[in-house]
């Protein structure tokens, strides 16, 4: 925590973007404002379906447009205003400053080219380096993210090796830019093994203790965010709800969703000796036909009628803690009883 | 404890595998090699382990869905394989699945009222009006309104497709359920109330589950007893107190230790994370398959698989360190 700065790297502010489909307008991300402080992991926490990856590839202009638009808002990422960027300035953008790891490997990597020459091509179209320079570079960054026999596997091709070796080089590819300001990591750990994700978790940990840079974790997993966060965005059906720092998303939820989402936990210590788990009910909206209400007034046991007509504003429990609920103050008083 | 419902005797299912090349060869991948272990009336029994250690192959197996290449499996005393068709179908009525996709598993060009009766359909059960009544009377019981019989899968949500295919298991009133990756595709939210209602209706119904997860800590809330498997063997098994009390063997400490904290309260500074990746099934290490990953093997672990071996009342496992 101690290497977070106040120095602001990634500005959302008020980002709307929508896909216009066969059946009408999805709104999938709406009123979105995030931002990232240089060396902070920043975890944006969410179901299938809420916006967190359409967030996340609007940044890197990597949501497929037309269907999709960008409605309002600006992305800035030190101080640019990266939607104003013409497209050969934010593939730049890409390769040098803003690097992505995806959540499958297999379908990120070009199957026909071996897994050192995939990233020795970073270096020599970003940097100019020459073939053999790139390669031992590939080499040192095969190391840096613990591959064993770095040598032999950057000769490798993406089916020779594991999964968990795969998402270990979508890494070191990810750390091939100069200077690797912002790493979007998109559900790095999702298609891993248990075992494997402890591995890689681990290894993401120790590499923002050696490289500078600011992480946006995208995930459904609250362990991961247990894990990895500094600070939390909680999203749904394409709204922030809450954020705040970590503690105080587990230890002090105020969104009724937030809480609900940790209820659903197996592994809540709460449910020890529990015979059954405190689930949400109902479904997540259909995105089509969601009004300006909150969209988790349909399973919310805190709503009341405001709820359903109009999205709360923001309330501030502390500096580093909001939530957009007309009934933070219900769930605060439930907990306490 | 009751009696076994289920026996799994020294079960093996073998798959061949075509290489393709130059020289066609054929190798032997052992899904599922030598497993052995009872499951009792009532219980729930949770399948535990990482991809490709068999434990889908084991549920299907134990089911008759795959022909084993060795083992017997016995279901309240007699043997669940080589029977006549209409034994075999006698015996779907007792033992059903529940899958894992409620994508696949659920055929798009059928209603879902077709899709819940047709197994009350070809066991000629009851009336055409009493057929219809137990099909509404099943939606209601997992939760869906009996008004969407006339739907097709695609209209429903991933929680309410498995909602679906839990309603077609228990069409015939079966006494075992294996429950393959059931909740595993499913949003957390949703999954908690999938969980819910399984446990609801085990009660109900008084089911014994043969319940299949990669995710500890689903397999560590429902289960009674846990089974742990590695690369197509059991290493560990136990009843759910005792194994989260006290796991023996190194690769069961190693799904606890990567199993996700619960709370950031928890993060170390220094995990023993276990290293290394689980090897192909195709060509398992010699001796104990677990031993090119374990800090504790010895000599002895490279040359020779452990036999199974009771630690503690009902609680065994395979290892020569124990």
């Amino acid at each position: 925590m101690e290497t977070v700065k106040q120095e602001t790297l990634l500005e959302i502010d008020n980002l709307n973007f929508s896909f216009k489909t066969q059946r009408g307008l999805v709104r999938a991300v709406r009123d979105l404002s995030i931002t990232i402080k240089k060396g902070e992991t920043l975890t944006l926490v969410g179901e299938s379906g809420c916006g967190k990856s359409v967030t996340a590839h609007s940044i890197n202009q990597l949501n497929p447009m037309p269907p999709g638009r960008v409605d309002s808002g600006r992305i800035l990422f030190n101080g640019t205003d990266l939607l104003q960027l013409k497209k050969g300035e934010i593939e730049k953008m890409r390769g040098t400053q803003i690097s992505m790891i995806f959540q499958e490997p297999m379908t990120a990597l070009n199957p026909v080219f071996t897994v050192g020459s995939q990233i020795a091509d970073v270096f020599m179209t970003h940097q100019g380096m020459s073939k053999d320079e790139a390669m031992a570079r590939a080499v040192e960054l095969f190391h840096l993210v613990k591959i064993p026999a770095p040598e032999r596997r950057i000769h490798a091709y993406p089916h020779q090796l594991s999964g968990g070796m795969r998402q270990r080089a979508m890494i070191a590819m990810a750390l091939a830019s100069p200077e690797p300001g912002l790493m979007i990591a998109d559900e790095p750990t999702t298609a891993l093994d248990v075992t494997i994700q402890a591995q890689i978790l681990d290894l993401l940990g120790d590499l923002k203790q050696q490289v500078e840079m600011s992480i946006l974790l995208i995930t459904h997993d609250m362990g991961v965010v247990a894990e990895m966060a500094d600070r939390v965005v909680v999203m749904y059906a394409g709204r922030k709800v809450e954020e705040s720092d970590v503690n105080s998303i587990f230890n002090d939820p105020r969104h009724p969703y937030t809480l609900g989402l940790l209820n659903s936990l197996p592994s809540n210590p709460k449910y020890k000796h529990a015979k059954r788990l405190e689930a949400i009910t109902g479904t997540v909206p259909d995105l089509l036909t969601i009004g300006d209400g909150c969209p988790f007034a349909n399973r919310c046991a805190y709503a009341t009628d405001i709820c359903r007509s109009s999205f709360p504003s923001m309330s501030e429990i502390n500096k580093d803690h909001s939530v957009w609920c007309h009934n933070h103050e219900s769930v605060k008083r439930e907990k306490a009883q | 404890m009751s009696n076994p419902l289920v026996e799994v005797k020294d079960l093996k299912k073998y798959f061949h595998i075509k290489n393709e090349g130059a020289t066609e060869t054929v190798s032997l991948l052992k899904a599922v090699d030598g497993v052995s272990f009872d499951v009792f009336e009532g219980e729930i029994l949770g399948i535990v382990g990482e991809s490709g250690c068999g434990k889908s192959t084991l549920g299907k197996t134990v089911l008759n869905l795959y022909e084993p290449t060795a083992g017997e499996v016995l279901y309240r005393s007699r043997s669940v394989y080589a029977k006549n068709t209409q034994e075999l179908k006698e015996q779907t009525k007792n033992m059903q699945m529940i899958f894992q996709d409620p994508y696949s598993s659920l055929n798009p060009r059928k209603k879902v009222a077709k899709i819940i009766g047709q197994s009350l359909d070809i066991h000629s059960i009851g009336t055409s009006q009493e057929r219809s009544e137990r099909i509404e009377h099943l939606m209601q019981e997992v939760g869906l309104n009996p008004l969407f019989r006339g739907r097709y899968p695609h209209q429903f949500s991933g929680g309410q497709r498995q909602r679906i295919g839990i309603a077609r298991a228990l069409a015939l009133q079966p006494e075992f359920v294996v429950c393959d990756e059931a909740v595993s595709a499913l949003d957390v939210s949703v999954q908690a109330q999938i969980l819910n209602l399984l446990l609801d209706l085990q009660e109900k119904h008084n089911l014994t589950y043969m319940f299949i997860a990669h995710d500890l800590a689903v397999v560590e809330f429902i289960s009674t007893r846990i089974l742990v498997m590695y690369l197509g063997r059991v290493v560990e098994i136990a009843r759910k107190e005792d194994l989260v009390a006290r796991h023996v063997h190194p690769y069961t400490k190693a799904l606890f230790i990567a199993s996700p904290i619960t709370s950031p309260d928890q993060r170390k500074g220094e995990k023993h994370i276990f290293q290394g990746d689980v090897p192909s099934p195709i060509n398992p290490p010699t001796g104990c398959h677990f031993h090119p990953r374990c800090p504790y093997a010895i000599e002895q672990c490279r040359k020779e698989y452990p036999p199974m071996k009771e630690v503690a009342p009902g609680h065994f496992a395979a290892c020569w360190v124990v």
